[in-house]
C-alpha cells in the first residue's frame, strides 16, 4: 500500500495539525521522520514537542500553554488495545508534566482524518469548538454549549453537525470554571487526571469533534495482520475469553481490599474489609453490562452502570470503574454504593477527575474530623465521614467553584496551602497529584513508582509496581533483566529500586505506541509490540530499542519536571502512606510498614542513571 | 483446628465464597489444597496436575503473607489462620 505522505511513512499520517486559537489560524505541518523513530508517538512525541516548545515557568492556564492530543502508530489500526489516545500539557494542578489517556475511537478518527497529532495554542476570544473532518478544519462558535454538561455538549454538537459519526472530546462546567483537576470527556470515558479540562477551558475551547475517512497505511499488511492476531490470541489465553467483562476493574475491589491495596479513610488504612458487600451490591444492583470502549477490544474493561431508583437514581452511563468507585467509597468511608455511582456519574457530567475529587473530599473530611475545618467553613455542611448528601453536594460545589468548592477546586495541595493549620498532613499527594486507589503497603515497589511517577502520584504508570508485587506479573520482562517477581516478597524493600526502574521504562511504552495498558498486563511483552510496530511501519524495531525509547521518554519527562523546579524532596511520599495502617487487618502486619523509603529511592536513582543528590538524569 | 479459606474474583464461582475448614493439628497447606477439603474444581484451578505445585498465576496469602515465602505447600497451618486465594487480577 502506498504511504499517505511523501515522507515515506507507514503507520503514521506524517502530519501534525496546529490550531492557534488566538489568531484563529490552522496550519498543517510535516513531521520529521527521525523524531518519530526516536520518540515514536503518544507521550513520547508529546514530551519532545512540549519540552522544545514550552518555556519553563509558564502559567498552565495562560495562553502560553499548549495542549497536544497524541496518537501512537498503533492507534486506530485494529492492533490489540489500539482504541487509545493521549493528551499532554503543562498541568495546572501540579505545575509540571501533565498527561492523561482516554480509551475509545477518538484517536483513530484523528489519524483517519489525516493527523498524528493535534496541537492547540493561544486562547480564543469567545467560546469555540473545533471541527475536524478530513482536510476541513474549522473553529466554530460554541456559545450555546457554555454551561452544559458533557453529555449535553456531545448531543448538541452532533445535532448541529447532523452527524452521529463524529467522535467528540468535551469539557464540562468544571473545565469552563478552571477547576484545577477538570477532565476532558469522550462519551463516558475520560482524559481524567492532571487538569487537561482546565487547560482547554482556559483556552475557551469547549470541544473538539473529529471524523476521518482516510486509510492508515501499513508497510507489510499480511505480516501486520498475523502479528495482531497472534497478539490477540496471547491476550485471550492469559485473560480468558471474557477478559475483564462484565464487572471490569470494579470486580477487583474485594481482592484488592484483602491484599491491603485500597487506601481507606484518606490513607489512614489500606484495607476496610467491606470489599465483598460493596461489590455484591454493585454487581447485583448497579452493573448493567460490559461496554468495551472501542470495537474489537477483547479485554472489555468498560461497563454501563445505573441506580434504578431511590434518592440516588442515576441513568445508565459508562463509568463506575475501580478507581472512581474506590475514591467515592474507601477514600471517604462511604458504604452507600448507590451514592458512589451517582457521585461519579456527576463527576463525568461536570467533567471532573473522579480520583482527585474523591481525594479532596477525603481531605476535607479528615480536616473536619480534626477541627481544622468547621461547619461554617463548609457552608453549613456536615463533613462527617461517609455523609452521602455532603459528598454529592461537594461534587457540585467543586465543579462550580462555589463556597468551600472554591478552595477544594485547587486540589489537596493547593487547598492545604490556603487552609494552613497543619492540613498539609492530610493532603495525600506527590508533586500535587492526589494518590490513586492502590496502596504501597500492599507491595512496596509501588511506593517508588508513586514517588517517581512523572505526572505525580498517579495510578497509570505506577500500577506496574503493584502488579509486580501483589499479582506477581513479570510483564514478559525477565529476559530483559527484571527479577522474577515470584522470588520477591511484596514487603521487601531492598532490590525494589532496580525493579521499579525496569517497570517504569516498559510501563510508559503503551502510552507511546498508542495502545491500552491492559494489554501489557495480559500477555503482551516488548517483543510483541516491537513486532507489530515493525510490520506496521516497515522499521526493524527490536524489543530492546522499544525499551530504550521508553527510558528516553521517561527521562525526558523527568527533565521537563526538573526544569520546572522538581527536586529530590518532591519524590517523597506523605508520612501517612509509609506508616503502619491505623486499623484493619494490616494494622498487625508490621512488615507492611515502609521503613527505608529513602534507601529504595536512591537505589532507583542509581538504576535509572540519575544523580543521587538531585535526582537529575545524568545524560 | 479451623482455618478460614476464601477465594477472589473469578475463583469465587468455583469456591462459593468463604468456607471454614476443619483440619487435624499439624496440617500443612498441601493438606488443605486437596479434594478432601476443597471442591475438586477449586483444586484443579489452583494446583498443576503434572507437577503437583501451586500454579504460578495463583497467589495465596496466609494471614496476609505470601505462602511462597513461608514454606510454599509445606506452610504450617494453625487454628484461626486465614487463607486467601487470588487468581490474576485485572489491574487499574
Amino acid at each position: 500500500m502506498e504511504p499517505r505522505s511523501h515522507t515515506q511513512l507507514y503507520g503514521y499520517t506524517g502530519r501534525l495539525l496546529r490550531v492557534d486559537l488566538t489568531n484563529e489560524k490552522v496550519s498543517f505541518e510535516e513531521i520529521k521522520p527521525e523524531i518519530l523513530r526516536e520518540y515514536i508517538g503518544g507521550v513520547g512525541y508529546g514530551v519532545k514537542l512540549l519540552y522544545d516548545e514550552l518555556p519553563a515557568g509558564i502559567d498552565p492556564l495562560s495562553p502560553e500553554n499548549k495542549i497536544l492530543f497524541a496518537t501512537g502508530p498503533l492507534t486506530g489500526t485494529g492492533a490489540p488495545g489500539s482504541g487509545s489516545t493521549e493528551v499532554c500539557f503543562k498541568s495546572p494542578l501540579t505545575g509540571i508534566w501533565g498527561e492523561a489517556r482516554c480509551g475509545g475511537e477518538w484517536g483513530g478518527a484523528l489519524k483517519k482524518a489525516g493527523y498524528d497529532f493535534l496541537v492547540l495554542e493561544g486562547k480564543a476570544k469567545e467560546p469555540k469548538y473545533i471541527l475536524i473532518d478530513d482536510d476541513k478544519v474549522e473553529i466554530r462558535n460554541a456559545k450555546k454549549l457554555k454551561g452544559k454538561t458533557t453529555s449535553q455538549k456531545d448531543k448538541l454538537i452532533k445535532e448541529e453537525l447532523m452527524d452521529e459519526a463524529f467522535e467528540i472530546a468535551v469539557i464540562g462546567s468544571a473545565g469552563e470554571n478552571l477547576v484545577k483537576f477538570a477532565n476532558i470527556m469522550i462519551g463516558g470515558r475520560a482524559f481524567g487526571r492532571c487538569g487537561a479540562g482546565a487547560v482547554m477551558g482556559a483556552k475557551n475551547l469547549l470541544a473538539i469533534a473529529v471524523k476521518g475517512s482516510k486509510k492508515i497505511s501499513v508497510a507489510k499488511p499480511e505480516e501486520f495482520s498475523l502479528a495482531r492476531k497472534e497478539c490477540n490470541r496471547k491476550v485471550l489465553a492469559k485473560a480468558g475469553k471474557d477478559g475483564l467483562a462484565p464487572g471490569g476493574t470494579t470486580g477487583d475491589i474485594p481482592a484488592c481490599d484483602a491484599l491491603g491495596d485500597i487506601p481507606t479513610k484518606n490513607w489512614r488504612s489500606n484495607s476496610w474489609g467491606k470489599g465483598d458487600e460493596l461489590y455484591h451490591h454493585f454487581e447485583s444492583k448497579n452493573l448493567v453490562r460490559a461496554n468495551p470502549c472501542y470495537k474489537g477490544c477483547v479485554l472489555r474493561c468498560g461497563r454501563i452502570a445505573e441506580v434504578k431508583e431511590g434518592k440516588w437514581e442515576t441513568p445508565q452511563h459508562e463509568g463506575a470503574e475501580y478507581e472512581s468507585i474506590c475514591a467515592f467509597t474507601y477514600f471517604i468511608l462511604n458504604e452507600d454504593m448507590d451514592a458512589a455511582v451517582h457521585a461519579t456519574y456527576l463527576c463525568n457530567e461536570y467533567g471532573l477527575d473522579t480520583i482527585s475529587t474523591g481525594a479532596v473530599i477525603a481531605f476535607a473530611m479528615d480536616c473536619y474530623e480534626k477541627g481544622i475545618i468547621n461547619k461554617e467553613d463548609a457552608d453549613g455542611l456536615d463533613l462527617t465521614w461517609g455523609n452521602t448528601e455532603t459528598i454529592v453536594e461537594l461534587v457540585k460545589k467543586i465543579a462550580n467553584r462555589k463556597g468551600i468548592g472554591q478552595v477544594l477546586s485547587e486540589g489537596t495541595r493547593g487547598a492545604s496551602q490556603k487552609i494552613g493549620k497543619g492540613s498539609d498532613a492530610m493532603a495525600i499527594q506527590v508533586k500535587g497529584l492526589e494518590g490513586a486507589a492502590h496502596d504501597p503497603r500492599s507491595g512496596k515497589t509501588l511506593a517508588l513508582t508513586y514517588g517517581l511517577g512523572n505526572r505525580g502520584m498517579c495510578h497509570i504508570h505506577p500500577i506496574e509496581g503493584m502488579a509486580y508485587d501483589s499479582l506477581k506479573n513479570d510483564f514478559g520482562l525477565i529476559p530483559y533483566g527484571l527479577t522474577d517477581p515470584q522470588t520477591v516478597d511484596r514487603f521487601a524493600e531492598k532490590g525494589k529500586g532496580k525493579i521499579a526502574a525496569k517497570l517504569q521504562d516498559w510501563g510508559v511504552v503503551p502510552d507511546i505506541v498508542g495502545i491500552c495498558k491492559f494489554y501489557i498486563y495480559n500477555g503482551l511483552g516488548p517483543g510483541d509490540l516491537a513486532r507489530q510496530i515493525s510490520t506496521l511501519t516497515g522499521w526493524d524495531m527490536s524489543a530492546e530499542e522499544l525499551l530504550t525509547v521508553g527510558k528516553r521518554v521517561y527521562n525526558l519527562q523527568r527533565t521537563f519536571n526538573v526544569r520546572e523546579g522538581v527536586k529530590k524532596s518532591d519524590d517523597m511520599l506523605p508520612e501517612r502512606v509509609l506508616k503502619l495502617p491505623e486499623f484493619g487487618k494490616y494494622a498487625q502486619v508490621k512488615d507492611c510498614e515502609i521503613k527505608d523509603y529513602n534507601g529504595m529511592l536512591e537505589e532507583c536513582y542509581v538504576a535509572r542513571g540519575w544523580d543521587l543528590e538531585t535526582g537529575i538524569p545524568k545524560n | 483446628m479451623i482455618v478460614k479459606v476464601k477465594a477472589f474474583a473469578n475463583l469465587r464461582e468455583v469456591f462459593g465464597g468463604e468456607i471454614k475448614v476443619s483440619l487435624k493439628e499439624g496440617a500443612i497447606l498441601k493438606d488443605l489444597l486437596s479434594p478432601v477439603y476443597l471442591p475438586p474444581e477449586a483444586v484443579e484451578v489452583i494446583i498443576d496436575n503434572e507437577s503437583g505445585e501451586i500454579k504460578p498465576t495463583i497467589l495465596i496469602l496466609k494471614n496476609e503473607r505470601n505462602i511462597r515465602f513461608l514454606g510454599g505447600l509445606l506452610t504450617k497451618l494453625e487454628d484461626g489462620d486465614e487463607v486467601n486465594i487470588f487468581p490474576p487480577l485485572g489491574g487499574g
